[in-house]
């Protein structure tokens, strides 16, 4: 099966639908606090779901229909590599709030190739979730006062310290789902 | 559309929902403890303004995220 390369981007109606209401509405529902207490809630649902799967199936590349808000590129991935995805994608979004929490000028480029997964190693999960402990921990102790400095999404708008927070939720629960559709997928194999 | 997309919209639409009516609860509260103190009549337009008030201010505090 051939899929569209690296950083194609989302179907234009669902990028609109995500950047004009989406957003702005996830943005005054959400506040630090709750937007913690959801990402947390997601970190639990992931655990629980891969808790009785195999590594062999956490390794398995599944070719599923697109699931909301992932890009056509990301629909073969494994469970390891969307965990992987989350790692790579946290650090960076960990690094961006952190400078605009200090008000600086984030001075690298957020590229959706370079947040691709690369290895599809064993024990991901492990490291998924020390990262989600210690992004925790690091909100955690960041003053919780918006930035004025924002860095773009590449392909929404300016987010501030804030709403880089509020995306880090939203982009997990996404995940969450996809997960559930290459378990499901898993299954459906099995059951064949 | 996938079965797994329509369905991650409309957790989303319901997350969203619980979470709007959280606000409204918890500036009709802010509003009901005041007419109480105050001894005003408690007006359920007033809240449903003072919530949208609320959200405006939300919306676009500090900045216009639809830029």
């Amino acid at each position: 099966m051939k899929f569209e390369k690296a950083g194609a981007g989302l179907p234009e109606k669902e990028r609109l639908f995500i950047r004009l209401f989406l957003v702005p509405i996830v943005r005054i529902a959400i506040n630090w606090t709750i937007s913690s207490l959801l990402i947390k809630r997601e970190v639990k649902i992931i655990k629980k779901l891969l808790n009785n799967i195999s590594n062999q199936q956490l390794k398995q590349k599944m070719s599923i229909e697109r699931t909301f808000a992932i890009e056509d590129n990301s629909r073969q991935f494994s469970v390891n590599e969307v965990l992987e995805h989350l790692v790579i994608a946290g650090t960076l979004v960990k690094d961006v709030i952190d400078t605009l929490s200090q008000e600086k000028e984030v001075d690298f480029d957020i590229k959706i190739e370079d947040v691709k997964p690369k290895e599809n190693k064993e024990n991901q999960l492990k490291d998924f979730l020390k990262f989600y402990h210690n992004y925790d921990k690091f909100i955690r102790n960041l003053p919780k006062k918006q930035s004025k400095m924002t860095k773009a999404h590449p392909w929404f708008v300016k987010f501030n310290n804030f709403d880089w927070h509020i995306f880090m939720f939203m982009h997990t629960f996404i995940h969450r789902r996809q997960i559930e559709a290459i378990l499901n997928e898993l299954k459906r194999l099995e059951n064949e | 559309m996938s079965s797994n997309a329509i369905g991650t919209v409309l957790i989303a639409g319901f997350l969203l929902v619980i979470l709007l009516f959280g606000w409204f609860l918890f500036s009709t509260s802010i509003y009901f403890l005041t007419t109480i103190v105050l001894n005003l009549k408690f007006s359920l337009i007033k809240a449903i303004y003072l919530f949208l008030g609320m959200m405006i201010v939300k919306t676009f505090y500090p900045k216009n995220v639809f830029v």
